[in-house]
């Protein structure tokens, strides 16, 4: 639930001003410039319909985690390709992603996040394996 | 056991869950060119970020500041405001212990002034949203190693109009 709530969240905020997280990501530094449109217009509905299956569908929940775990994944490396080039939002200009902004903060966020997720995938694999044997 | 000695119960889930994997990216990609195309916040999905000022910065990797920011940190005087205009519209009137850092004199060919510091961060400001000098001056601090940048973009005419102590030399 927290991790289906947070990216669900996440996503409704980038839908509602796909124009902002553009800017986001063009600031970031890391995507070519032509992937920033289509990044930026499918990339929250990736998130918004893989936490709607894992809070609301049971039968796509494992695909849903998995996708889940992927995208945070890949926006950790985002992250630290970022800091690497240090292209990365330094939250220092008092605006409203200011703490929320600093990318240590987004790190341990996401990889927070992303203990949750491996945990329920493995979580799942056991069950699956050993669930002829539980019934 | 492995899948190949033939257990059916290892194999079979995981090719559904990537099929259903694949169905979910589908729905997503769908619904969001459709919700693109329909929504009046839609964007270009070849030119996001158009041609404004805006845009740019971003693809520089400069940060907007929005006027609030610029009172708060003036207030806290945890920033370091750049003003990029000429020389003779800073003496007219600038932001409160503004440095003066004229671009169009260094794009002249005008030596540098002194270079501000680099352990806090800057905002650079020009005239208004229409001026270019506060994102050249702003890419060229960051191809000089600065690397905590803000561009007031809105500017010196905003500051004054929400009714900033104009300060003088």
């Amino acid at each position: 639930v927290l991790l289906g709530g947070v990216f669900l969240a996440a996503a409704v905020q980038k839908i509602a001003n796909p124009f902002a997280f553009a800017l986001s990501l063009a600031r970031l530094q890391v995507l070519p410039r032509p992937a920033l449109g289509p990044v930026a217009i499918a990339l929250p509905w990736i998130e918004a319909v893989g936490a709607a299956a894992l809070l609301g569908v049971p039968p796509f929940r494992e695909a849903a985690l998995r996708l889940l775990l992927g995208l945070l994944v890949a926006f950790t490396a985002v992250l630290v390709l970022a800091a690497a080039r240090g292209s990365a939002g330094c939250g220092c200009f008092g605006t409203v992603d200011g703490f929320w902004g600093r990318t240590e903060v987004g790190l341990v966020r996401n990889l927070l996040l992303a203990g949750i997720a491996a945990a329920l995938v493995v979580r799942g694999r056991r069950r699956a394996i050993q669930g002829p044997r539980a019934a | 056991m492995s899948e190949k000695d033939g257990e059916p119960g290892v194999s079979a889930p995981r090719a559904k869950t990537l099929g259903r994997l694949f169905l979910l990216l589908g729905a997503a990609v769908v619904l969001s060119g459709a919700v693109n195309a329909l929504s009046p916040r839609g964007i270009s999905w070849t030119d996001p970020l158009g041609p404004g000022l805006r845009g740019r910065l971003a693809l520089a990797g400069l940060e907007t500041v929005p006027l609030g920011a610029v009172v708060d940190g003036l207030r806290s005087g945890s920033l370091v405001f750049v003003d990029a205009r000429p020389r003779d519209e800073f003496e007219v009137g600038h932001l409160p212990d503004a440095t003066s850092f004229p671009w169009h004199d260094l794009e002249e060919g005008m030596p540098s002034p002194p270079l501000p510091p680099r352990d806090r961060p800057l905002v650079i400001y020009c005239g208004n949203e229409f001026c270019e000098a506060a994102l050249r001056l702003g890419e060229w601090l960051r191809a000089r190693g600065y690397r905590k940048i803000g561009v007031f973009l809105e500017g010196y005419e905003a500051w004054w109009n929400a009714g900033g102590r104009r300060e003088a030399p």
